[in-house]
């Protein structure tokens, strides 16, 4: 008997909403240098890590929009940044040849810090009032400090969530 | 991250459709879009017992985290909390002086005292969501009264304002946000802009008086030596370097090289001179509070945060103020909906 979760849609909602909980009360309550994590972020970029960049972006647009339904920053914007990182992510991840540890930390430290640019960039297109200097930065290192170390974990649970996609055998 | 990904799939076509989708989505919020907001007001009134639970489960965990990322500052805070305590009890008699002379002054100026504002008490059952998105969650929604605009406070001072409201919850933007605005007072100055700068960051004041490399152009009316009255238009132009504590009214003193030759009958320079009002002077711990003029969103009178620098960069004739919040944005856990219309929203 198929379980319900064998459903890759139902196990990335259900992802999404267990991370968008911990984002909403875990995540405020742990800053530093008024800075946080950005859980929807990291999953966003696990799924392109696990599932390549074009079943990764559209679970970064999903991750994205649930984010964006109980944030008060212009509706679809978290969507946007995240599917096009993920895929940005994904597609780089399939050009390097051999990951080391210290390649794959670096370089998910590099598309947290670029995904940061282009939310604070496309934010102030979108008539969102511009982030200090400063404070761009601090986020953008607390950030990638913060993915850097919850990435395993991500990456575990995002194997779960895309686990029909990653068995079936490469084309 | 280590692993592999097994699918290679690299659609453009996805791509694309995903940027027009989120170019959608970004489009009907842009326009107001009834949906949008719909939807986000019913996610927001489910997601609040959620919220509201894993809240107040996660809440120790903040003790934990501020213990191992802040000790030093928490150590820090501790012992100049003792030492207020210790200045605090010493002016204790003070104070109650102070405060009947505070009831007079305040009614000198047409200042109510306390506001008749009717309000409502909040908890905060979420936090900052996001490093874009100053805004904290309360258990008070539309159906307590609730509406957009209204400011929160604590018995600090200002907090933020509602800034979106579901029936049983709502999200207010905190003052530090900057998309964060409030007219406010500075000592004499009544009519400046205060702006947030993002969380940690002090808030800045525009200063609406603020001095600046000014041509004026003056009438004075001046009297010779020998009694005959004689009007002159002098065109003055002046440096005002610094309005910062200490300095006196301005002179501008006419007859210069750039003013027109003006004499007397007899032939000796007419000297006129002008007095001109002083920019406002702000100093360091000033008390910054709310205008509550006209078109302001917030009553009078409301503490936002004390000066903490007056600095007037080189080569600009302008000051820049910045103020520390007056309320910890940072624990906050019980706040006050004031259910206030500013004067031009009422019926």
């Amino acid at each position: 008997m198929r379980s319900i979760l064998d459903s890759v849609a139902l196990r990335t909602a259900l992802v999404a909403i267990v991370v968008l909980i911990l984002q909403l009360t875990l995540v405020p309550n742990m800053q530093i240098a008024g800075a946080s994590a950005d859980l929807m972020l990291l999953f966003a970029l696990a799924a392109a890590t696990t599932a390549g960049p074009d079943v990764g972006a559209k679970i970064a647009f999903v991750y994205g929009l649930v984010f964006d339904l109980m944030l008060q920053t212009p509706f679809g914007l978290s969507a946007l940044v995240y599917a096009l990182a993920a895929y940005m992510f994904g597609g780089a991840l399939l050009s390097i040849s051999r990951t080391s540890w210290r390649v794959t930390a670096l370089s998910v430290a590099l598309a947290t810090a670029a995904a940061v640019g282009l939310y604070a960039l496309l934010a102030r297109v979108f008539g969102e009032p511009w982030m200090t200097p400063g404070r761009m930065v601090r986020v953008m290192l607390v950030e990638a400090a913060f993915n850097v170390f919850l990435a395993p974990i991500a990456v575990k649970v995002s194997e779960w969530t895309t686990a029909d996609l990653t068995h079936r055998p490469a084309r | 991250m280590g692993s592999r990904p097994r699918i290679a799939g690299r659609s453009r076509r996805t791509l694309i459709l995903l940027v027009l989708a989120s170019i959608t989505a970004l489009t009907l919020d842009a326009r107001g879009s009834s949906v949008v907001d719909g939807l986000r007001s019913t996610i927001a009134d489910l997601m609040r017992p959620v919220t509201d639970a894993f809240g107040s489960l996660f809440s120790p965990v903040e003790d934990v985290w501020n213990g191992v990322f802040r000790y030093n500052d928490l150590e820090s805070e501790n012992a100049k909390l003792r030492e207020q305590l210790d200045t605090y009890k010493g002016r204790e008699a003070v104070i109650a002086g102070s405060e009947a002379e505070m009831q007079r002054l305040y009614a000198l100026v047409n200042l109510p005292f306390a506001a008749d504002i009717p309000s409502s008490v909040a908890n905060v059952i979420g936090g900052r969501p996001s490093n874009f998105d100053q805004t904290i969650q309360l258990d008070r929604g539309s159906a307590d009264g609730v509406k957009v605009g209204y400011p929160v406070v604590t018995g600090g001072g200002l907090v933020g304002r509602v800034e979106r409201v579901s029936r049983h919850s709502c999200f207010v933007r905190l003052l530090d946000d900057p998309a964060f605005t409030a007219g406010v007072t500075i000592g004499a100055d009544n009519s400046s802009l205060l702006v947030g700068q993002g969380t940690g960051q002090p808030l800045l004041v525009e200063l609406a008086n603020k001095p600046r490399l000014a041509a004026a152009t003056d009438s004075t009316s001046t009297t010779g030596p020998d009694g005959a009255g004689a009007t002159t238009t002098t065109a003055v132009s002046t440096s005002i370097a610094s309005s910062v504590a200490g300095q006196g009214a301005t002179t501008i003193a006419g007859g210069g090289s750039a003013a027109p030759d003006v004499t007397n009958p007899d032939g000796t320079p007419v000297s006129t001179t002008t007095t001109v009002p002083e920019p406002p002077v702000i100093t360091r711990g000033m008390v910054v509070l709310t205008s509550g003029l006209d078109v302001s969103l917030y009553p009078k009178g409301i503490p936002v945060g004390t000066v903490t620098t007056v600095v007037s960069p080189p080569g600009s004739g302008n000051l820049a103020v910045t103020v520390e919040p007056a309320v910890d944005l940072g624990r906050l856990s019980v706040v006050k909906i004031l259910l206030y219309d500013p004067p031009d929203a009422r019926p």
